[in-house]
């Protein structure tokens, strides 16, 4: 199931107000912010996850992905500036 | 994939080795055909009847890309830093494919003979051409046929532009025209130099 990061009622950003352990049962009560990478689209964490096991390689990842360097380069940069959004 | 989409845009869907050979290999082609037909790529969109020597024709057809690409470049370097030479090289080879598919349509022997008597009713006189009924219908369909190939040149060239540049902007664009057209006049004014000397 996937993590919703976008209110449905208000369109604003969820925070995290309980953390559950699965071993024990413990629960954490609080209010913590939602990190940006769990802001992204489920699209955007892919490419991060694939960018990270190509080894930060652009040109390794095309190679895999079978489309061309600047299609993947032009998707990195707008989500840099994407994650720059969502840090301030 | 959508096929529409990755013919019209295809350094979207396309990987860099595909491309690039496809570019090589219907530089190749346009080469043969110019030869074939006895049709000049003098200047980055022209196409004419001329017959000329197997080196002028390379000679036309290398400027094109090189120039293209470099004027691509140019603009591409100014909107995004990342902008790769390599890229707008491929741009710039993919996007004569539809230039070399019109050259069967203008240098058969059907338009040459056409243009050949269109040529000498007008020599030297005032006078309007004749033309029969299906001598305009040929003309107009060479027309329209041009036109759809030269519009397919641009659509594949701002296609490509637009990924290899990272454009966004309407300002991306326009200096995108602007260094498309200094190249089209830089073109016509090296290519008559280098005529000259070879």
């Amino acid at each position: 199931m996937r993590l919703p990061a976008i209110c449905p009622c208000c369109d604003a950003v969820l925070g995290v107000s309980t953390l559950k352990c699965d071993h024990c049962q413990t629960t954490i009560n609080g209010n913590y912010p939602m990190p940006v990478f769990l802001r992204l689209t489920p699209d955007e964490q892919e490419f991060v996850m694939k960018f990270l096991l190509a080894s930060g390689s652009i040109k390794e990842m095309a190679a895999q992905e079978g489309i061309s360097y600047p299609t993947l380069r032009n998707r990195l940069d707008d989500l840099i500036e994407k994650v720059k959004q969502l840090q301030q | 994939m959508n096929t529409t989409k990755a013919l019209f845009s295809p350094l979207e869907h396309f990987s860099d080795r595909t491309l690039l050979i496809t570019g090589l290999a219907a530089s190749a082609a346009g080469l043969g055909l110019s030869v074939g037909f006895d049709v000049a790529q003098d200047g980055i969109f022209d196409l004419h009847i001329a017959r000329l020597p197997f080196q002028t024709h390379l000679l036309f057809l290398t400027g094109n890309i090189l120039l293209t690409a470099l004027s691509l470049f140019l603009a591409g370097k100014v909107i995004n830093p990342g902008t790769r030479l390599i890229d707008m090289v491929k741009v710039s080879m993919i996007a004569r494919i539809p230039l070399y598919l019109a050259i069967p349509f203008i240098g058969n022997r059907t338009m040459v003979s056409l243009s050949e008597r269109l040529v000498k009713q007008t020599a030297g006189g005032t006078s309007m051409p004749q033309l029969e009924g299906s001598d305009m219908a040929l003309l107009l369909l060479l027309s329209m046929v041009s036109v759809l190939f030269l519009a397919g040149f641009f659509v594949l060239l701002v296609n490509g532009f637009r990924v290899a540049a990272n454009a966004k902007k309407w300002q991306h664009y326009l200096s995108l025209a602007a260094v498309l057209l200094a190249a089209e006049v830089l073109s016509k004014f090296l290519y008559a130099k280098m005529v000259v000397l070879f």
